[in-house]
């Protein structure tokens, strides 16, 4: 209860009662403007996609898909090949007496990431070969129920094979494929154009809103010569030319076994369905590809549970639903999944604004809003039926998507509707998933610790720093000296105060630094790594010989590390191990592990040695 | 992909939240000419700020700039003569002769603001004249929570010692 007698108090409410006109004189406003206009004269506006591509993340995330490519795109538009029906006069008949072809593909964007020109050889609808104009190869195998994508770099002798778990078996939804479904009524003639001294009868069909098709016939062979797709909504035309039916290549050419010499990099993507269970906060921050949230539990909110689960919505993605069960009834379910990403849901904007937090949270309204309520409510349901009845599900229900302030995307469904006030306090009680909370309480992470020494090198913008030999005691206490002896430092932060001794020895100083604000705290570097090792959930890299040891490789990545640790395949212990931070632009390495030497107490001492001139700094100052 | 990078409309951001900027700016610096810069500064400031990234709220962004450039300029408002005494700031910003006393309270509390290190400034004015929780103020400046709560009291425990002093001063110059 404010004191209203309180001096800050009565000043505060003097000012907040101060009247103030409700806009600026029109005068202050028009400058204001034209200052604006004139210095955004010169200015360049920000590109979204050169930002998207320049995280790193996103890049790996999005590695495989580029590979498949655009026609991944035509499917998502243009709906399922499966048991399609066909009758388009003569040329479709033509086309169905082939089952290869081969053809060069241009695709023209407006905005995104360049797509080079490429022949593309269709061996039949689910294996191809990509022969990309900068040498490069692509085998798309998608026969199995683990599709295969492999791309070769020749010139690099490289080669990454990315493992799509559970994505197939699934048919290459190509235009030609496509073009195959138009009907005779719903197809336009264009007329004719000469091409090469040949005359070309023209086609069109645009099916939907979003690929608009026009194909160019050779008359005499029935076959398309020239097609063009424009993808309206998406800024992008795919162009399609040099066919050739019935071409002949070997059919090693689809082989996705890699040729020898090549250094392969495996990376493997989850597409396999999960059945529902149970996750804590850390899952979810290590699985997802960007940040990650928690629901900060409010007085009103009875139950919270967070389950991990296929996509209700078909979209062969793993999504985590938080639950929330209200004191007066109502279930509400927040989804996020690696799906809810900036560059597919480019239709926000255009949704209807229906809440703006004061701290930036965006809330839109959803063109599916209670069709996708009921897909939560009822996969919720389905896993935690204690949770909630689908029985109860109420017509009143609704989704809307929010938008965090860093661009994070997740959605809200309720099946009864809630108040703005109620709202804004349960997406303001999003909290974000740091990596610390994560490492600190992962169960079998500090068990496995064992003293010992290593060396840390350290890149700044892929620059070297600083290396120095560390001695790991405990996940609090380290020693670090540099090689040559001129500077010690000694941190122990296993209490509160932590306490961080720097010695000089060449002039006999010792500052020790006694931080108030700091501690009990385990080195977030080392229980990364411990992280990483945790073989059951980090993507393999295969074995390699790393100084002379035979080690094998687990990665890890999240929003914040890619982490990278290299085990002795006898002892299980590391060998090398790298950090990228991925928003410091630094990456820490270490390497010449020690794990037998016995590490002396006396080198971790926080007490200045004898004859040394010590000073002492607390922080926050006393 | 085209909405988030499309030209900034700057017209219709100065309309749309012009007001808020407005409010904010006169409320803490208590005279029109001084909003005036402040206006300006603070949708200056939020171009420079959309040039390196795009901004997600307006509202949110523009209140707190608006909050730092008004706490600035109080602060270099009392940087040349720097006497502690409230009548000079009267003195330097006549307002109305029907001001009443608590006005003066006001007034007041825009000096002591300017004396404050502008952090503690900034998340008092957050909180106690925005309204913004914790949460949201810890967002906005990149730390945590229980430091905005540190804040917070250092700012509110220095506000009212500067409050205090300046009514002290105040009686005993008001007596005979």
């Amino acid at each position: 209860v404010k004191d209203k007698k309180d001096i800050l108090n009565q000043a505060v409410e003097r000012l907040t009662k101060t009247k103030v006109s409700s806009g600026p004189p029109q005068e202050v406003a028009d400058a204001t403007v034209a200052r604006l206009t004139e210095m955004s004269g010169s200015s360049e506006q920000p590109n979204m996609w050169r930002i998207i591509m320049n995280s790193k993340i996103t890049k790996f995330a999005a590695a495989a898909v580029i590979i498949i490519g655009v026609f991944i795109g035509i499917n998502q538009f243009g709906g399922s090949i499966d048991g399609a029906s066909v009758a388009w006069g003569q040329v479709v008949e033509q086309l169905n007496n082939y089952t290869k072809y081969k053809c060069r593909q241009r695709v023209v964007r407006e905005k995104g990431p360049e797509v080079l020109a490429m022949d593309v050889y269709h061996l039949n609808l689910s294996l191809r070969r990509q022969e990309v104009e900068n040498g490069d190869i692509h085998i798309i195998d998608m026969r199995g129920t683990d599709a295969i994508t492999v791309e070769l770099k020749p010139a690099e002798m490289k080669a990454t094979v990315t493992k799509l778990l559970g994505f197939g078996p699934r048919k290459d939804p190509h235009i030609i494929e496509m073009v195959k479904r138009f009907e005779q009524e719903s197809t336009e003639r264009l007329g004719t154009k000469e091409v090469d001294g040949k005359i070309l009868q023209g086609f069109r069909h645009t099916p939907d809103g979003h690929n608009d098709y026009t194909v160019w016939v050779d008359p005499e062979t029935k076959l398309p010569v020239e097609i063009e797709l424009v993808h309206t909504q998406r800024g992008q035309t795919i162009f399609l030319d040099e066919f050739e039916f019935d071409f002949e290549l070997d059919p090693s050419a689809f082989s996705t076994d890699i040729p020898d010499g090549y250094e392969v990099e495996t990376l493997i993507n989850d597409y396999r369905p999960v059945e529902a269970k149970d996750v804590t906060a850390e899952d979810i921050r290590s699985k997802l590809n960007h940040t990650a949230y928690t629901v900060e539990k409010l007085p009103w909110m009875e139950k919270i549970i967070t389950i991990e689960t296929i996509d209700p919505l078909g979209t062969r993605t793993k999504v985590y639903m938080t639950g929330i069960y209200s004191n007066d009834g109502n279930a509400m379910i927040i989804v996020q999944g690696d799906y809810y990403d900036i560059k597919r849901m480019v239709w926000i904007p255009n949704q209807q604004l229906v809440l703006e937090t004061p701290g930036g949270i965006e809330l839109y309204t959803h063109p599916n809003d209670a069709i996708y309520a009921k897909y939560f409510l009822e996969s919720f349901a389905k896993a935690k039926p204690e949770f909630f009845d689908i029985k109860n599900l109420s017509e009143e229900r609704f989704t809307w998507m929010i938008v965090m302030p860093d661009q994070t995307i997740l959605s809200l469904s309720a099946n009864k509707q809630m108040s703005d006030e109620k709202v804004q306090e349960l997406v303001e009680s999003l909290t974000e998933i740091k990596e610390q909370e994560y490492a600190i309480q992962s169960p079998d992470g500090p068990q496995e610790f064992i003293p010992h020494s290593c060396i840390k090198t350290v890149y700044r913008r892929g620059e070297l720093s600083l290396q120095k030999k560390v001695y790991h005691k405990t996940l609090s206490l380290r020693r670090e000296e540099d090689f040559d002896h001129s500077s010690i430092k000694i941190f122990d932060l296993s209490t509160k105060p932590a306490r961080i001794l720097i010695l000089d020895p060449e002039n006999r100083k010792a500052l020790l630094k006694i931080h108030y604000d700091m501690g009990p705290a385990k080195n977030p570097d080392m229980l990364a790594m411990l992280a990483a090792r945790r073989k059951d959930d980090s993507q393999k890299l295969g074995i390699h010989e790393i100084d002379g040891i035979s080690a094998e490789g687990f990665r890890r990545v999240n929003a914040y590390n890619d982490i990278t640790i290299w085990a002795n395949m006898e002892t299980g212990l590391p060998v090398k191990m790298e950090i990228v931070h991925l928003k410091r632009n630094q990456t820490l390495v270490f390497t010449d592990f020690d794990f037998e030497t016995e590490l002396d107490e006396s080198l971790f001492l926080t007490v200045s040695p004898e004859g040394y001139d010590l000073q002492t700094i607390t922080t926050p100052e006393k | 992909v085209e909405y988030w990078s499309k030209v900034t409309n700057w017209q219709s951001i100065v309309d749309k939240h012009g007001g808020l900027v407005w409010s904010i700016a006169c409320r803490l610096l208590g005279n029109d000419a001084d909003a005036a810069d402040c206006f300006q500064e603070t949708f200056v400031s939020a171009f420079e700020f959309s040039r390196k990234q795009r901004i997600r709220s307006y509202p949110a962004l523009l209140s707190r700039l608006a909050t730092v450039r008004a706490i600035d300029q109080l602060r270099s408002r009392n940087r040349p003569t720097n006497l502690p005494d409230c009548r000079d700031v009267v003195d330097n910003n006549p307002g109305p002769q029907q001001h009443l006393a608590a006005d003066e309270l006001a007034e007041q509390l825009r000096l002591a603001l300017s004396k404050l290190p502008p952090g503690e400034a900034e998340v008092f004015c957050l909180r106690c004249l925005n309204g913004l929780s914790y949460r949201a103020i810890a967002r906005h400046l990149g730390i945590k929570q229980n430091a905005v709560g540190v804040m917070l009291h250092r700012a509110r425990q220095k506000l009212r010692g500067l409050l205090k002093s300046v009514v002290v001063s105040d009686e005993r110059e008001v007596l005979p």
